[in-house]
């Protein structure tokens, strides 16, 4: 459990502060890579989950890999592509996620949470890394307000939703409105404060004060 | 013993960083104190798992074919040169630079490879400065003064004559980059004479150290594509050391370098490293 963690933080630390000029990078430990193509992980019925896919990508089934990029991805490249609001750079995240899915699965631990919540914040991650380090491929300005929303709307969208994400959005109901729009803005954009300050016209301070708002009530309501 | 507006502030660092909220310099620094804290790493994931329950309320674009095509390329690249369960120590010296350049997928035509590299090492170690002018370089300027004198030193120090040197070549045998390495001090200097015609917009030059066993490990990322960039880096004691009798070869690699801790991108240029005592 606890070597599980700390290999799992090895990947938000890939990047270890180094020397003068070029940047270090730290080199995990090298991967044994098992030329398997078993069929994927699969219970008894035949039904998929994730957690066992990415159980059986840590053990080198790459079919697993394919399975869970079939079931996932989607869902990652749109998340991709509408903070980084360019297609080249959302399929260059999405390549990278996988490529991070594929070594560092064993880091994943079932117990802490959902794969696919473990996916996007792989995905969000390097698009956050990416977007501070050299911008957008287009400016936000092209955004129109109404993309701020939740894009889930309709209760049967909401059924689709895992547990994890019902509890999220039942908690994101009781919100106020701005600190919820706030929260959401600033997630699905991936934009500082400062920046949805200057689009909403607020003080950042008022921002910061929204989203703390919102955090602390997910925190109490998710645990 | 951590008081509760400590552990407070450190939460709300933590969700404002797995949130993403942070600038720059703040996440490279949050970043830092991380590494060193396993508490704040669980307190990150905490968030993280909270807060990327919103993705599943994104609306779902298929990717095109080429990501996945991509993405099975590159876990191919990763585990082609993964050295077999090593037989006996791999024969240092005669072809093992071969392998470098087979193992990476690449050009053949090593036996012309050797020759020109040999050729244009000869010239390059020609055109070295001679240590002796430059001590009179810096003597000179330590004349100037006390203040001066720290520059002489550093001159002195970026000019210091080599102990290894090494030619990149790419495919058709051009000297992209040269390495001046002093395996005393563990200063490299890196200058690459040469773009290479590739591009640039998303992709970055990765340098690399491999061993004769055909392993590769990251020495970093070449700050800019442009001829005549040079750069200095100071390598612990035991990689300098390993790197004497290595290759350096340089990849192209997304931004941010390979994700995957060896080339990823196609090898560009390599070459060995020598030594200057002939």
């Amino acid at each position: 459990m606890s070597s599980h963690k700390a290999s799992l933080g090895r990947i938000w630390q890939a990047e270890t502060p180094a020397t003068e000029v070029v940047r270090f990078w730290q080199s995990s430990g090298k991967r044994v890579v098992r030329p398997t193509h078993r069929p994927a992980a699969s219970d008894a019925e035949g039904k998929l989950n994730r957690e066992a896919l990415l159980q059986a990508c840590a053990s080198g089934d790459q079919t697993a890999l394919h399975t869970l990029y079939m079931g996932t991805a989607p869902q990652l490249f749109g998340l991709a592509l509408r903070i980084l609001r360019g297609r080249e750079l959302a399929e260059e995240i999405v390549q990278d996620s996988f490529l991070i899915v594929w070594r560092h699965a064993h880091a994943f631990d079932p117990a802490r949470g959902s794969a696919m919540a473990w996916l996007a914040s792989i995905v969000r991650n390097r698009c956050i890394d990416v977007i501070r380090q050299r911008g957008r491929e287009s400016p936000l300005d092209d955004v129109s307000i109404e993309d701020w929303e939740t894009p889930v709307s309709s209760p049967t969208d909401v059924a689709a939703l895992s547990r994890d994400a019902r509890r999220l959005h039942d908690c994101l109901a009781e919100l106020e409105e701005q600190p919820r729009r706030v929260l959401l803005m600033v997630y699905y954009e991936g934009i500082t404060y400062k920046e949805a300050a200057g689009r909403l016209g607020v003080p950042p301070g008022t921002v910061k004060s929204w989203v703390r708002e919102s955090l602390l009530r997910l925190r109490d309501y998710m645990g | 013993m951590m008081n509760h507006a400590d552990s407070e502030l450190r939460d709300e660092l933590a969700a404002e960083y797995a949130l993403g909220t942070l600038s720059g310099p703040e996440r490279d620094r949050f970043e830092r104190l991380m590494s060193h804290d396993r508490d704040l790493r669980d307190l990150v994931q905490g968030w993280e798992l909270r807060l990327n329950a919103l993705a599943e309320s994104v609306p779902p674009v298929e990717p095109p074919a080429h990501v996945w095509d991509e993405i099975t390329r590159r876990i191919a690249m990763e585990s082609s040169p993964a050295p077999a369960p090593a037989p006996a120590p791999a024969p240092v010296g005669k072809g093992w630079l071969d392998r470098l350049w087979d193992n990476l997928g690449l050009w053949r035509g090593a036996a012309a490879l050797a020759t020109a590299t040999a050729a244009a090492l000869v010239l390059y170690v020609a055109l070295l400065p001679p240590r002796v002018q430059l001590e009179e370089i810096a003597g000179e300027i330590a004349a100037l003064g006390e203040r001066l004198a720290s520059v002489a030193r550093q001159v002195d120090a970026v000019a210091s004559r080599p102990t290894h040197v090494a030619v990149l070549l790419d495919k058709d045998q051009r000297p992209m980059m040269t390495a001046d390495l002093d395996v005393a001090d563990g200063r490299l200097l890196l200058r690459l004479n040469l773009t290479p015609p590739r591009d640039f917009t998303s992709r970055v030059l990765q340098v690399w150290l491999v061993s004769p066993d055909g392993t590769s490990r990251s020495l970093g990322i070449f700050p800019s594509e442009r001829p005549g960039t040079a750069t200095a880096l100071v390598l612990p004691h035991d990689t300098a050391e390993a790197l004497a009798k290595a290759a350096l070869a340089v990849s192209l690699e997304p931004r941010g370098g390979s994700m995957t801790g060896q080339p990823s991108g196609p090898v560009l240029f390599a070459g060995p490293l020598m030594s200057v005592r002939l």
